[in-house]
């Protein structure tokens, strides 16, 4: 019994000092690096039909500001760059909503969706994506108007079927 | 019979017709389409939309003042087809495009 409670008591205490050793290193971490560009997805948001369409998705026929026809789904990540002086991109995979296929990309904002691959990790582009449950994207910015220090942001969109 | 004067005279006329045939020729061949695209750069919007096929799905964003090589044109002219340094292939309006 003794035996069991000084585990337990050991367990405890190796746990609590895993803990504050964490909330150590991720205080350490926490601030970046001067020059670190700094970004942000924000959650998957899926914009469910009849809710006013925020963006015009080229290859279909609805518009902006009219509803979304009941046939699709939008998927949108509200991303956020800060421009540091190494430049790094976002990329992530985007999904459809279970038994829904990819149709089309879209954005709104500073930033824009580059169409990648099956995944954001590949070495040329791959444009197949109609039909598609997922695909990855790198999301960019104009270097031109965003210099260094400051943010780009906006809303990437994804029509599904 | 003619004379050799006549049939040297007669080889040279020979000679310059096949020479105008050739340049007339050269001159009538189309160029080939790598030759023929034309550099341009985006222009207007903040960014365009580039589209895998004429009025088609997103394949990518450009921003204004990206450079890009116009490979053809749709057949109204309203499209053009593109590609970048970054592997950008697609269509594009040709309204977003000027020269570079």
């Amino acid at each position: 019994m003794l035996r069991s409670i000084t585990r337990t008591a050991i367990a405890a205490a190796a746990a609590a000092a895993l803990l504050v050793a964490g909330a150590a290193v991720a205080q350490t971490v926490a601030p970046p690096a001067p020059g670190t560009t700094t970004i942000s997805v924000g959650p998957r948001v899926q914009l469910a039909a009849g809710a006013t369409d925020p963006t015009d998705f080229p290859g279909v026929k609805d518009r902006k500001g009219q509803p979304i026809p009941s046939q699709y789904r939008a998927i949108a990540y509200d991303v956020s760059i800060t421009r540091g002086s190494v430049e790094t991109y976002p990329a992530f995979t985007v999904r459809c909503p279970p038994g829904r296929k990819l149709v089309t990309f879209a954005a709104t904002g500073s930033v824009a969706p580059q169409i990648v691959g099956f995944t954001p990790f590949v070495r040329r582009r791959a444009f197949g994506y109609e039909g598609k449950a997922s695909w990855g994207v790198i999301v960019d910015y104009d270097r031109r108007v965003t210099g260094v220090g400051q943010t780009a942001s906006g809303t990437v969109y994804a029509l599904c079927r | 019979m003619p004379s050799a004067a006549e049939s040297r005279h007669r080889g040279g006329r020979r000679r310059a017709a096949a020479g105008t045939l050739a340049v007339l020729a050269a001159l009538a061949i189309p160029a080939s389409p790598a030759a023929a695209a034309t550099r341009a750069k985006v222009c207007g919007a903040r960014s365009v939309v580039v589209v895998e096929s004429p009025g088609g799905f997103a394949v990518g964003y450009l921003y204004r003042g990206d450079r890009v090589r116009v490979l053809r044109r749709s057949a109204d002219r309203r499209w053009s087809r593109i590609n970048t340094p970054t592997e950008l292939r697609g269509w594009i309006r040709t309204a977003s495009l000027c020269r570079s």
